[in-house]
Parts: structure tokens; sequence; C-alpha cells
């Protein structure tokens, strides 16, 4: 059904910067906003709204496509189920794994037993609460086998992996069936948000080898994402990333073998991490090389590649920014490419990442250049965060009022970051100058559905409650009523004409208004072009 | 069994991680009468040499160092109370610890055992240890090295702390420091005046080396 145009449900999509027109730059840094703002590690990490609150402040100082902050996602589930953490006075809290919550099967037993209350045990009800974590678009959790590396220890893990598979397998089975999916479905019925994504960052090269990775590991992830389709969410486990340390033992095929398994845990969806690694020096045509066969195919490759840490922290400036050049150098032409600033360092000094910004958004301007060394860059310099703070805070936090009435929840979210950068489209600009159109995609189970709207050359989506009434009484001239699950089938034409019918004439799925929603998948087509 | 035969059975077991084995071969060779120090040199040391080399060609893993360091660490559990005192720890002492606030102890397990296969003598004081545990033992034990782990930001500048005060201390000339974990790098080991980086387990104890001269 291509027609209405393609509704993507991926990572890359929920990265990308909306209509902002250049490739985003987005970051992964409690540790640095923590220290930034001076602000304890125990109520930075404790109370969800201030962390979201100077996450914001902090993501606006340096220009970023979203908020900074973020929390212990590897910590939450374990938490929940009254492991023990050590909170360190200015350090993020970490799992104590000298007091594992299994030790053995009867520990297994007793957990499995345990009622967990997933609305109000430990810090769940702040990631319930919290508007950041409507924003963000996405149910954050832990995946299944760092949840499990969480649960037992490491060593103890891989001990059992290896020779008491039984204990492993049970472990696993309680991280998913008995935690994890229904504590992402109350996520996802709590805050609308449609795409799960799972921290897994114990999973990786050298930690595991690809095999033991894929028989190991990619069985549990698709079971969650199988179990979280039934309530039409989709799950994506970032496991398998490449993080070998000593550049000599770099090697193209391991490489290729972890993105198999990169894949296979996030749906299938051509969609790679390069995080945690020496991307900085590991060679990039290693990863053209295994793209290649996507890109034959006329699949859109998402890439997010990261910016290593510890260069963040220690520079040079010019060697960030030629990192970043050559990231969009190699990728941004062909694939879909998002930089993360990588677990940013607590102590990196501000300049290294107003360097990396700008570099993304001057570099990253779409289209991008066929020569990026013609292009000039300009690094802003900006007063320190303290003194910036002081001038500029209240004007930011209006502003970020002002930005949170216009969220965009569940499908909206979602269609907004695909569909937004229309409006820097020229054609779609002279040809729909005159154009009134609306659009309701109805997504019967979710908590929201989303209204698209093309009016004087300009498109727009929102999101609207799914009460009863609301969807009822919208008068829109083409609209889709289904569940999420049939709707990103039905949208990404992973379903056959016949079975279409079907659910047509079962009721299932209701379109109305096919030749306007016809006009949509024109507008969307103009991407493309 | 020959004698022979156990010792590369020993190694073999160390090697492929089977520590069940590995102990129960460490102890038939001692009641086999075969020298400690030659289970140690010829049975289990190789066992974990072998591993590092094939960590360096990319055939072994977390996976299978993790199991390989248990089964050295109870092998040597069962000869190293009767290898005499100038037999243990010929490479120099060292203190290892994951510093305060971090709880991360799957690079410390590896190395303790990589050091110990070096030859050093290992105290470990742990996770989550205070800057006044180090010193404290430093006083106490007078290691030639201090070992120090970490895998946050932010604990990561804890060690800083740790140098100032030996410094502080006037201890900072009889011990060398050597650093690990996943977000340090050469530049903050010279940052924060260390004296070495250990990028893994096994570059850890070549520094370690080093360092002794």
């Amino acid at each position: 059904m291509a027609q209405t145009g393609e509704v993507k449900k991926d990572l890359g999509s929920v990265l990308s910067a909306g209509d902002k027109g250049y490739i985003s730059i987005l970051a992964q840094c409690h540790d640095h906003v923590m220290y930034l703002a001076e602000v304890p590690a125990k109520p930075f990490f404790t109370d969800f709204n201030l962390n979201f609150e100077i996450g914001g402040l902090v993501g606006k100082y340096y220009d970023l496509d979203g908020p900074a902050g973020g929390y212990d996602s590897y910590d939450l589930e374990v938490e929940a189920l009254g492991g023990k953490l050590i909170y360190g006075e200015n350090s993020m809290p970490t799992i104590d794994f000298r007091q594992p919550l299994i030790k053995n099967y009867e520990d297994l037993e007793k957990l499995k037993n345990k009622k967990i209350d997933f609305q109000n045990a430990g810090r769940f009800p702040m990631i319930l609460n919290t508007k950041g974590s409507m924003a963000s678009g996405m149910c954050i959790f832990c995946s299944p086998f760092s949840l499990a590396v969480g649960l037992m220890g490491f060593p103890k893990l891989i001990r059992a992996m290896k020779k008491d598979p039984k204990l492993y397998h049970g472990v696993m089975s309680f991280a998913v069936d008995d935690v994890l999916a229904p504590w992402i479905r109350i996520q996802n019925e709590t805050t609308g948000n449609l795409l799960g994504i799972g921290a897994d960052a114990w999973a990786s090269v050298p930690n595991l080898s690809p095999k033991e990775m894929m028989d190991w590991i990619v069985p549990y992830n698709q079971r969650l994402e199988k179990k979280c389709k039934e309530f039409g969410l989709m799950t994506m486990n970032v496991t398998g990333d490449y993080c070998e340390e000593r550049l000599e033992k770099f090697d193209p095929k391991i490489l290729h073998d972890s993105f198999d398994v990169e894949i296979a845990s996030m749906g299938g969806q051509p969609a790679l991490f390069l995080v945690m690694g020496r991307w900085h020096e590991y060679p990039l045509k290693a990863v053209r090389d295994y793209t290649e066969k996507f890109r034959k195919e006329g699949k859109n490759v998402s890439i997010t590649a990261g910016i290593n840490a510890r260069l963040l922290r220690d520079g040079p400036i010019e060697k960030i920014v030629d990192n970043i050049k050559r990231f969009i150098d190699a990728f941004g032409r062909d694939h879909s490419l998002s930089i993360i600033l990588s677990n940013i360092p607590a102590d990196t000094p501000s300049e290294h990442i107003h360097a990396a910004v700008a570099a993304t958004h001057t570099y990253g301007k779409f289209p991008i250049a066929d020569n990026l060394d013609e292009i000039e860059l300009k690094i802003p310099t900006k007063k320190p965060f303290k003194e910036w703070r002081i001038e500029n805070e209240s004007i930011v936090k209006a502003k970020m009022k002002e930005e949170a009435k216009k969220e965009r929840c569940g499908l909206a979210g979602l269609l907004w970051q695909q569909m937004g950068q229309i409006n820097q489209n020229k054609k779609f600009k002279e040809n729909y100058a005159d154009a009134k159109m609306s659009f309701l995609y109805n997504l019967t189970d979710q908590r929201y559905s989303a209204l698209i709207t093309v009016e004087n050359g300009t498109l727009d989506v929102k999101h609207i409650e799914n009460d009863g009434d609301t969807i009822k009484n919208m008068v829109v001239d083409g609209s889709i009523a289904c569940t999420a699950s049939l709707f990103f089938d039905f949208t990404g034409g992973k379903i056959s004409k016949v079975s279409m019918l079907l659910k047509m004439l079962t009721g299932k799925l209701k379109v109305k208004g096919m030749k306007k929603m016809k006009e949509l998948g024109n507008i969307m087509s103009l991407l493309t072009e | 069994m020959t004698n022979l035969k156990i010792l590369e059975d020993l190694k073999k077991a160390v090697l492929e991680g089977d520590d069940d084995i590995a102990q129960e071969l460490a102890q038939k060779a001692l009641e086999q009468d075969i020298e400690p120090m030659i289970i140690v040199n010829q049975g289990i040391i190789p066992g974990i040499q072998e591993a590092g080399e094939l960590w360096k060609q990319n055939e072994y893993f977390h996976t299978d160092i993790i199991l390989c360091a248990e089964a050295f660490r109870l092998a040597m559990e069962i000869i190293e109370p009767k290898l005499s005192a100038g037999e243990r720890g010929s490479s120099g002492k060292i203190i290892i610890g994951t510093v305060a606030g971090d709880m991360h102890n799957l690079g410390k397990i590896m190395v303790n055992a990589t050091l110990r296969g070096g030859g050093f003598e290992v105290i470990d004081l742990g996770e989550d240890v205070s800057k006044e545990t180090f010193i404290q033992t430093i006083k106490e034990e007078k290691p030639d090295i201090l070992g120090l782990g970490c895998y946050m930001t932010t604990t990561m500048l804890e060690m800083k702390e740790i140098v100032k005060q030996l410094e502080n201390e006037g201890l900072r000339n009889s011990v060398k420091v050597l650093i690990g974990g996943v977000p340090c790098t050469q530049e903050f080991a010279d940052e924060i005046k260390a004296d070495a980086w250990g990028k893994d387990a096994f570059d850890a104890v070549e520094k370690a080396k080093e360092v002794m001269g």
C-alpha cells in the first residue's frame, strides 16, 4: 500500500531531525549534563523532571537535535525487582554485582513468583510520569541479555550459558516474559510511544563472539519483538555493537557478522550502530562493503554513528570535526545517517561538543555537498554553561514550554520525523500552495491517533487522544483505522492485496477517501525525487 | 597418568575454562609430587598465556577469557599455599581494585588472572573501593604497583583524586600507578600522572612488567 506513503517504524526515522534540513546530532550524556550543571547524582537520577529539565537546557546550550540528559537505563528493571544499586555522590547509580538477585535456580524461582507492580516499582513511576519519556517517542528498556547480566553478573551468566544452559535459558525467559514484555506494554499504554529501544551494551564484540550472540541472545530479542508486536509496538535491541579496543584486531568478517546480529535484533531492518568502538579509526569502507547489498536492493540503511567518547573528551577539535566529516562523507548521501555523541565523559570540554554539533549541522546540510572540503565551518564561541545559563535560562525554559505544547505523541511523533522535511521541499511548496487536505491515521489499539494536515504549502502532524467521540466527530479527507500492528504492515506494503481486502471486508481495516490518500503518497514521494 | 600428561591436561583445562577439571588436575599433580612451581609454570600459566594469544588472534572473546580466568583461579587456589614465599609473586606485588562508586568487575577479574599468570602477587580489594582503603592498604602492604579500574566517566575522575592523595601522603614515588577500564586512555593516564594504561587484561600485564623495569 505504498500509495499512502510508506510509514517507517525504524530507529533512523525516530532519530532524524524532522524538518530541520540537516543530519541530526544527539547525545548520550547524563554524566556530562550532571557535571556541567553541577547537580548532585542522587536528585539527577531520581527526579526525572529535574533530569529532563536540565537535560533540555544543556541540549539547547549545545544546539543538539534532542534533549541531552538521560538516565541509567541498565539499572531500572533490576532495581524494580529488588536489586541493590549503589548511588554514588557524583556518579551514575550502578548495580551492586556483589549481591546479584539470581545466583541459582532457587533465586530464579523466587523472582518468578514475585508479583511485580510495573506502575509503582522502583523508579518505574518516574519513567511513566515524566513528560520527557513521551518526547523521546521511544519506550526505553534494558535488553534481555543485559538485564540477565544485571540479574546475575556477567561471569555467572556466562558460566550458566556454557555449563548450565537450563539456568541461562530460565533467566533469559524470565527477563523476556515476566519482566520486559509487561514493562514495555505499560510504557506503551501510558506514553503512547510506538517504538521500544533496548540498551544492550553487554552484548557486544569482544564481550561475546557474533556466533554466541546469534545463538544465545538473538532468539530472545526476537521473542520479545514478537510479544510486543501483539500490542502494536515494535521493539529493537541494540545488540551486537562492535567495540574492539585493539585496532590491530579489527576484522571486517567479525564486523559483518556483528552487523548480522544487529539487524536480526532490529526486527530485520537494516539499521546499524557504529557507536561504542573506535570508529574514528576503523575503516568505514568495511561498513559500505556490508551495506552494498541493501543499497543495490534499493533499501535505505539507517546508520547511527557514534563519536568516540574518549576522542570527544581528549580532542583535539580538528580530529573530532574530521571524524564527523568522515562519517558524513561516507554515509550522508546514500544512507539515513544520524550522529550520536556516545556517552560523553563528565569533564569533556564544552568547546569539543560545540565543534561536533557545528560540524554535523554544517557538513550535514541536505543535500550533502559533493566536496565537503569546500564548505567553510564556523564553530560558535559560547560562554561557559554556567554564565550562559544565568543569561538564558528563563528564555530557553519558556521556549521549551512552547515546544512542549507542540509535542507530538505516539504515531504523530513518528510521522513528523519522517514527513516534516517535506516543508523544506520547493516542489511541494509550489504544487500545494493552495491545497487543503486532512488525513486521520486512527490506531484503534493505541492511546493516540495522528492527524495530518496540508494547508497553504505546509504539512503538519498532530496527535489526537484516542477517545471515541473526538475521533468519531472528525471530518477528514481520508482515513485509515486499524490496529497499530496492521497499520505498519499495511503502510509498509507487507500485506497482500487479497489479505488487505479480506481485512477490509471483516472490518479489521477501514480505509476512507482512498483517492485523497493517494495524494498524500504523491506528496511523500517528492522526498525521494 | 604421567606427569607430562597431567600438566598438558591442566593447561588444556585452564585454556578451555574447565574449572572443575583444572582444580582436580592441580590436586592430582600435587599428589604425584610434581613441584608446585612446575605445576604453575608448565601447567597453569601456559593455559592462560595461550588464551592471551587466542585473544589477540580474535579466536577468544571475553566469554572464553572469563571462564579461563576462573579455571586459573581455582587451580591456583590449590597450588598457591604450597609455594614458598620467594616463589609467590616473583614479578612484583600489585594491589588492584575498582574505584569508589563503581561496581563493575568484569575487567578486574580478567586482569587479576593475567597478572597472576604474569608472576605478580595480586591483592584484590574488590569493587567500590574508597580512596582511604587504597591508601591504607598501600601503607600496610607496600606494593610495587597500584592498579585502578573504572567503568564510568564519572568514577574515572576518582582515579585523579587517588593519585593526588598518593602525592599528598608522600607515597607517589614508592608505587607505580597502572590504570584501566573502558573510559580510560593513554591521554587520561598522562593527565592524571599515572605510570601506564592497560587497554585490556593482557596489555595490563605487559604494562605492569614495563613499569617494573
